[in-house]
């Protein structure tokens, strides 16, 4: 399986820095920490605007809030989630590389990316329109559920990519 | 009946060893723990902006602090659900973890902190107050709950 991986992974994995954080008792668990406490805050909030965008939640609140609400919250914590997962992947990128579960994660990455683009470019710019009526286009809410199925198999799929380890 | 002798029978149980042998009861409770998680934080951290702000944020109305709490306690269900299933597979391993331990006593705290004071300023929506009060209370429910986090995957590192 090694044989496979290809060589910037293993140059990564034998970097100094990712050796020193891959061996530290104290480094690994910290950025380990940050990365699930930092996807716990902003998916947690992206599950809320989803139910939100369904009607689930705060039916009362225009979308356009809840919005401008949560991204102050979840905008830094996506930053932290990259951030951290970057140097997670670089600490056992060989591992990493020939992981199922993260070949999985990486491609519904992609896809509640082009999701989140395809919300952006298509329902954002025409929001004012059915924001407080709350007549939510049907596209709108089919965006959401993507969302909520993409993001809910990411977190699934990260969890599980340890047992592969 | 000991404690140890508790832990020992449910450990011997026929749910235990279901769990325990299937392989992917495990996994598959762990990732509804970690979503539990999302939902449970991201509820938590709206209480705790709405706490934290001048104006109540999401909290500014009776009902949409309710809806906020409802998704919080379905998110805090999930999770003790999930973890009681998840300990009950190997309870021997986890009580004997110090991490686990740890988890357990900051995992009260939050719960009691959470079900007296946050739901106390939030439960029937934002009242001006003394800004520091707020924004006091919001800062020490999200050190709780981050902690209870840390000790968590805590548990897979130290023994």
């Amino acid at each position: 399986m090694i044989a496979d991986v290809p060589l910037w992974c293993r140059w990564l994995h034998d970097s100094g820095w990712a050796t020193w954080i891959r061996e530290s008792d104290i480094v690994f668990p910290i950025i380990e920490g940050a990365h699930i406490l930092a996807l716990s805050v902003s998916i947690g909030l992206v599950f809320l605007f989803d139910l939100r965008l369904l009607g689930l939640i705060f039916r009362d609140v225009p979308v356009s809030k809840v919005m401008q609400r949560f991204v102050p919250w979840s905008m830094p914590g996506f930053i932290v989630i990259f951030a951290t997962g970057l140097i997670l992947f670089a600490t056992q990128a060989d591992k990493a590389y020939s992981n199922t579960f993260f070949r999985w994660k990486i491609a519904f990455l992609i896809l509640a990316g082009l999701n989140a683009a395809f919300y952006q470019v298509k329902y954002f710019p025409h929001m004012a329109a059915w924001d407080v009526s709350n007549k939510i286009p049907g596209g709108a809410r089919g965006t959401a559920v993507a969302s909520l199925i993409l993001w809910a198999s990411i977190v699934s799929f990260g969890r599980n990519l340890a047992y592969e380890f | 009946m000991s404690f140890d002798r508790i832990v020992q029978d449910i450990y011997t149980s026929g749910l235990s060893s279901t769990i325990r042998g299937s392989r992917y009861a495990v996994p598959c409770l762990q990732a509804v723990h970690l979503l539990g998680m999302t939902i449970l934080l991201g509820t938590t951290v709206t209480l705790d902006a709405g706490l934290m702000s001048k104006t109540g944020g999401f909290l500014a109305t009776r009902s949409a602090a309710a809806q906020v709490w409802r998704w919080n306690v379905a998110g805090l269900i999930t999770m003790l659900l999930s973890g009681a299933m998840i300990f009950t597979a190997d309870t021997v391993r986890y009580v004997a973890n110090e991490s686990f331990r740890t988890k357990m006593v900051l995992l009260c705290l939050a719960m009691a902190f959470h079900f007296s004071v946050t739901r106390t300023l939030t439960a029937s929506g934002w009242k001006q107050g003394p800004w520091l009060r707020g924004a006091g209370a919001g800062v020490l429910s999200l050190a709780l709950w981050f902690a209870v986090g840390c000790a968590g995957r805590a548990i897979a590192f130290a023994g």
